[in-house]
């Protein structure tokens, strides 16, 4: 495959997802949370996915569902982006006992096993949306950080930079000016990356009960059907497309995140 | 072995283990609402429990003197991370070991497996640089990568276990374990954990093949490996001996900082399987709103990480020689 | 019979789209005993000339022509004689043999891997001959068993050839040798390089971009354009009288002993690009003799008045 086919199809499929978040109402044949056929119905001609315990139509839930994982998918990405972007930035461009400092605060971060870290703040802050928002963002900024502070370390040696600092650009200039738009691919790959981090992370808080469980989500979706042990019934149709929702998901932001990364170094391109 | 460099490692990991320790203790204090109204078990009677409670921690005390109190209870053996409320009045510590023996078997098991499998396929699509089989390989192992943990495992218990009635459909042993001989005990503890270790293996091997693909890639390109093709070693030896050798090295390193995210893997995949590990525990410990044992988890699993690391990096120190 | 010849040999790598010709039609030959200097700017098919004597080219090559070997085609060795006659006979000093190593393998138990690859030697037999060849090259015995990073430049640089020299092959490959040292290490290297070959009587292949480490060593030097040999002959004769004018524009390029900068002049302009060639001479978008005829027809090799063979309308025919 070709980076730029890579880069389409994962654009591609990103999109698919956002329309459908965009456009639930209109997409949806039934209220996703109203009664519209018998409990644990088969995918039929009425139900495509079929219905769960109560009766609500399966596919109605997985198109709402986009909503909250793309929205807590985007804003952690973001928040964690900009978080760990800087983090790295300022790492790198200042070394010695900054870098020495932030660096091992990230490690720390990086190192420990993020899911119990995100369940007692979310035990703590209480079941919601906001709260799966900032458990994520406060685990996943420091894989981040780690590359972005390499990618500065190298910039800062490059002749544009001193040029910079003779023509007596100050340090934030020189960041945010000079060496911030020379990082914009790499911090754009992390970014689309850090959104399968989010959303698998989102689903699996939700799924363990972190999150509202009377939100409809792709989390919520399988924490209830694992609760009312939708398998040991065979409704594998309630659990199948929630699932295969997040993976696409995942998989478009990866090509996405590959493929702009490959452009930038092409020695590891396929072909 | 750079002893040096094992010191400087293992400075790191204590200062970790310090952050973590502020963190556990901290977590609870900046919250909202008292610590009391969490450490205190609902079903005890409110008003004694939170007297004994507040003496146990000197919660009316200054915050120094909590985290000395806290330091003495966490450096004492067997450390005292208090009580828990699901399993009164075992306390936290005691409960989180008896159910930890299951997680460690499952992520020892996987670590080695994702590690093994992830290794060979990486090298296997890594000397083939653009071949169709790097195509189709490397999309799989993606796809594979970008699916969540338990629904894996929800997908694999239902079409193994109640579809095909292959393996058995949860738990870690079956209740007859102690009556059978010792081979069957064996088989039986593999056979319940053959499908959570599936699970976590295939969602987590792709970020090993895929790491260890790139690495090779950039080996196959350096002087060395021509001059050992211009040796006149096979192919095969070029690629195990030299290429794959090094290219393996930033592995160990990926495998440590690796244990974090199969361990959080390990919770969820546990759930689905109800298999008796830490991570069922943690989700018994969320429905009952158990402070006390999920701090307590989060401080051993933490502990763990930071331990396997660290021997990671003995090891790491032990195949390069240019550490310093 | 030469030690090695090269009969119109021609290497073109598959590109996204079609062909390059890194190498087009060379014929060259190496006597035994002598020391033949390839030189030319970077991308002019020097190294993948090397490459292709060794047989390790990437896959994407397609070679045509002939490599003889003592007589033998190299080309159509089957893969266990390819391997038995690799370094065993034809041994090779790569291009920024700083890296030559394995880093994670200490350098004496690389040279005992050539060794026992090839002979019968037991491991200490292996590693006793590793020691001297290190003595051979002017390193300390002792430090055979030091790891790549443990060594200078400069030491790595001998042990390189010290591995080249393991099996006593009849002919090495230099790349680019002496490229990444400093004045002062070049100058041994290239007279410890000299010693042994006098004392050893091994033939070289030494490539190079900078003709002026070729005046030291060379008995005959060979230059390449883009993909083609332009001149070859002897190696007084070329640095006295060269015939080509890209061979002429060469010597001048060199600093001269005296080291008077003024006299250093680059030649204008830049290689073609080999995915399209200039039609007829490929030098002759930078050559300041061009005429009429340079840009339409393709010159051959042709004996010059000085005793060079020289490919250039205004020589010979």
């Amino acid at each position: 495959m070709t980076e730029n086919k890579r880069v389409t199809s994962g654009v591609l499929i990103i999109g698919i997802f956002v329309f459908m978040a965009v456009f639930a109402p209109w997409l949806t044949p039934y209220k996703p949370q109203v009664v519209s056929g018998s409990p644990y119905s088969p995918p039929s001609f009425q139900h495509w996915m079929g219905t769960d315990d109560l009766g609500y139509d399966v596919m109605s839930q997985v198109i709402y569902g986009a909503r909250i994982s793309l929205t807590v998918g985007f804003t952690v990405a973001l928040a964690a982006t900009s978080i760990g972007s800087l983090i790295g930035l300022l790492s790198g461009f200042y070394r010695g006992v900054v870098d020495e400092a932030l660096m091992r605060f990230t490690d720390v971060i990086l190192v420990l096993p993020s899911l119990p870290l995100a369940i007692i703040l979310a035990a703590y802050l209480g079941p919601s949306v906001i709260t799966i928002i900032e458990v994520l963002t406060l685990t996943s900024w420091p894989l981040v950080a780690r590359v972005i502070r390499s990618q500065t370390l190298s910039l800062r040696e490059r002749p544009f930079v001193d040029a910079a600092r003779v023509a007596g650009a100050s340090d934030a200039r020189i960041m945010f000016k000079v060496i911030i738009p020379n990082l914009l691919s790499l911090i754009a790959a992390n970014a689309v990356l850090a959104i399968t981090g989010a959303v698998v992370g989102e689903a699996g808080l939700d799924f363990i009960g972190m999150g509202n469980p009377s939100v409809v989500s792709w989390g919520t979706m399988l924490y209830w059907s694992q609760n009312l042990g939708a398998v040991l019934r065979g409704a594998w149709w309630w659990i199948l497309a929630p699932g295969l929702c997040i993976a696409f998901v995942g998989l478009g932001a990866v090509l996405i995140s590959i493929g702009v990364e490959n452009i930038f170094n092409p020695r590891l391109r396929g072909r | 072995m750079n002893r040096g460099y094992v010191l400087r490692r293992g400075f790191y990991a204590f200062i970790t283990f310090l952050i973590v320790l502020v963190l556990n203790f901290a977590i609870p204090r900046v919250m909202p609402g008292s610590p009391v109204q969490y450490f205190a078990n609902p079903r005890i009677l409110p008003s004694l429990e939170a007297k004994l409670l507040t003496e146990r921690f000197g919660l009316d005390k200054p915050i120094w003197t909590q985290f000395l109190l806290y330091l003495v209870g966490v450096f004492h053996w067997p450390p005292d991370l208090g009580v828990s409320y699901t399993f009164y009045p075992a306390p936290v510590w005691t409960v989180i070991m008896t159910y930890l023996p299951w997680t460690l078997l499952l992520v020892g098991t996987a670590t080695v497996a994702t590690a093994v499998i992830g290794i060979v396929i990486g090298i296997l699509i890594g000397s083939k640089q653009g071949s169709k089989t790097d195509t189709v390989v490397t999309s799989a192992s993606l796809f594979l990568w970008t699916m969540p943990f338990f629904w894996l495992g929800t997908i694999l218990l239902w079409l193994f276990s109640i579809y095909f009635h292959v393996f058995p459909a949860g738990g870690a042993a079956s209740p007859f374990l102690s009556k059978m001989p010792l081979l069957d005990q064996i088989g039986n503890i593999a056979e319940h954990a053959f499908l959570p270790g599936l699970t976590l293996t295939l969602a987590a091997f792709a970020g090993y093949s895929l790491m260890m693909r790139n690495t090779l890639v950039e080996e196959l390109t350096q002087d060395y490996v021509t001059v050992a093709v211009a040796k006149g070693l096979s192919h095969r030896a070029v690629l195990f001996k030299h290429a794959a050798r090094n290219a393996m090295l930033p592995m160990i390193t990926l495998i440590g900082l690796n244990l974090g995210y199969v361990v959080s893997g390990a919770l969820l995949v546990e759930v689905v399987f109800s298999y008796p590990g830490v991570g069922y525990l943690t989700y018994q410990a969320v429905l009952a709103h158990d402070y006390p044992l999920l701090q307590g988890l989060f401080f051993v699993l933490s502990m763990a990480v930071i331990i396997a690391n660290f021997f990671a990096d003995i090891i790491y120190s032990l195949v390069d020689p240019r550490v310093k | 019979m030469p030690l090695l010849e090269l009969k119109n040999l021609s290497v073109a790598y598959r590109l996204q789209k079609g062909y390059l010709m890194a190498v087009d039609q060379v014929s060259m030959e190496v006597n035994e005993g002598e020391v033949l200097g390839i030189a030319g700017e970077s991308g002019c098919g020097k190294s993948t000339v090397a490459l292709s004597v060794l047989r390790i080219l990437p896959k994407s090559a397609r070679v045509t022509g002939a490599v003889a070997f003592g007589g033998e085609d190299v080309l159509t060795m089957g893969d266990e004689r390819v391997r038995a006659y690799r370094w065993k006979h034809v041994a090779l000093v790569p291009q920024g043999s700083m890296n030559a190593f394995d880093p994670v393998i200490s350098v004496g138990a690389q040279i005992v891997e050539a060794i026992r690859l090839h002979e019968s030697a037991g491991k200490e037999e292996a590693w006793r001959r590793a020691r001297e060849l290190f003595g051979l090259v002017g390193i300390p015995k002792e430090r055979v068993t030091n790891y790549p990073h443990e060594l200078s430049g400069g030491m790595k640089q001998r042990a390189a050839i010290a591995m080249a020299l393991s099996l006593s092959p009849k002919l090495v490959i230099l790349d680019e040798p002496t490229t990444a040292l400093d004045v002062v290490v070049q100058k041994q290297i290239l007279s410890l390089l000299a010693r042994l070959q006098r004392e050893l009587g091994v033939s070289f292949m030494f490539i190079t971009h900078d003709l002026s480490v070729l005046a030291e060593v060379a008995t005959r030097v060979a230059v390449m354009y883009a993909g083609k040999l332009v001149e070859v002959g002897p190696a007084d004769v070329m640095f006295r009288s060269p015939s080509h004018p890209y061979t002429q524009a060469l010597m001048r390029a060199i600093p001269n002993v005296h080291g008077d900068i003024s006299q250093v002049k680059s030649i204008l302009g830049t290689p073609p690009d080999l995915t399209s060639l200039p039609k007829g001479c490929r030098f002759s978008p930078r050559c300041p003799h061009s005429f009429g005829r340079c840009t339409v027809e393709e010159p051959r090799l042709l004996p010059s008045t000085t005793g060079s063979m020289a490919a250039c309308h205004l020589v010979g025919g």
